[in-house]
């Protein structure tokens, strides 16, 4: 019996190395600001649909603000972090996404900051934006990877991947 | 595909217009990529709503980047009556980088210019690509949330049983 790979594995390795390139990104626009204007500007348009990209939102290196703002740059970590976390967690198994409770608590920080700064009730700090942005962001993967699982099963595993459970 | 499942379009376009237009538009943009998180999920419950039967995180996956490609299709529509008082918030924004930065990348004023003087075709195509690529990302992710949310259906009865197993949670 030949077995393929884990399906759930393949999706996992795929969603942490493109939220690493991603994360990458936001870090190398302002680095390559002077030694490759043109690259530093590209990212910074990429991102730019995404992102209000306002400088005093937004954290600095070498002088020069990241290619997004503090909450989302605590989304994106947040995102990779939690994929780091997802094998601990859930291993490889079929995945499942979080309980809907686990996504209102998470999703408390952001909402109120976001709601609060909108109205102008208040106007939180950087930190605070960032921090809000991690907690909500570290929940992502394990939609996506549950999603682009059954996604795939959905269109019909036409890479004929194992999955998880399957017995052939 | 499911006959019971209803068509994925629809809601997929009235989310991505939602978001597109939320998005597109200055001072409300400032939610960033929450309105197409959102308006994929709008996508997600509409299509949940309208379906006899349990949705999987893949039919919230594939409406969710539908809505998110429709969502970029709309952002660059309404970016066009307001491309010149994007400019004028990008220029407003990069003077207020400059008091911030040490060091502005040079002819930037000179790009502004440019700029606001219309966009080309070409570039207004591969922003719309660049674009419908993210928003097809963020999107999926908000389908999948959504449909996690709103996805599930009580059995009524035999014949409409739940459709993924993954929802059983532990």
């Amino acid at each position: 019996m030949k077995k393929g790979p884990n399906m759930v594995l393949v999706i996992w390795l795929l969603v942490l190395l493109g939220g690493f390139i991603w994360n990458a990104a936001l870090f190398a626009a302002p680095i390559l600001r002077h030694k490759a204007p043109v690259v530093s500007a590209l990212i910074y348009a990429a991102f730019s649909p995404v992102c209000h990209q306002v400088p005093e939102r937004s954290l600095y290196i070498h002088g020069s603000p990241l290619a997004v703002c503090g909450r989302c740059l605590g989304i994106y970590l947040g995102f990779s972090a939690g994929t780091i976390l997802y094998p601990f967690l859930r291993r490889f198994s079929r995945p499942f996404p979080p309980e809907t409770w686990i996504f209102v608590l998470v999703s408390l920080p952001i909402g109120l900051d976001t709601a609060g700064s909108f109205l102008g009730l208040w106007t939180s700090p950087i930190g605070l934006r960032l921090a809000a942005g991690l907690i909500w962001g570290s929940v992502l993967p394990f939609y996506l990877i549950t999603g682009l699982y059954e996604g795939h099963r959905l269109v019909g595993g036409k890479f004929r991947l194992k999955s998880p459970g399957e017995t052939k | 595909m499911d006959d019971h499942k209803p068509k994925m379009l629809p809601p997929a376009l009235i989310g991505g217009a939602v978001a597109g237009v939320l998005s597109g538009i200055p001072f409300l943009n400032c939610l960033c990529c929450l309105w197409i998180i959102g308006g994929a999920v709008l996508a997600s419950y509409l299509l949940a709503k309208d379906s006899p039967v349990s949705l999987t995180s893949g039919d919230g996956a594939i409406v969710g980047a539908l809505a998110g490609i429709s969502a970029a299709v709309v952002d660059s529509l309404v970016g066009i009556p307001l491309h010149g008082l994007n400019v004028a918030v990008m220029r407003r924004m990069m003077e207020r980088l400059s008091e911030f930065a040490e060091e502005m990348p040079s002819g930037w004023e000179t790009w502004l210019d440019r700029t606001g003087g219309g966009a080309s075709i070409t570039m207004f195509l591969i922003g719309l690509f660049f674009s419908a690529a993210i928003f097809a990302a963020l999107g999926a992710l908000g389908g999948i949330i959504g449909m996690s949310l709103f996805g599930k259906k009580k059995a009524q009865g035999a014949g409409i049983a739940p459709q993924n197993p993954s929802d059983r949670q532990p």
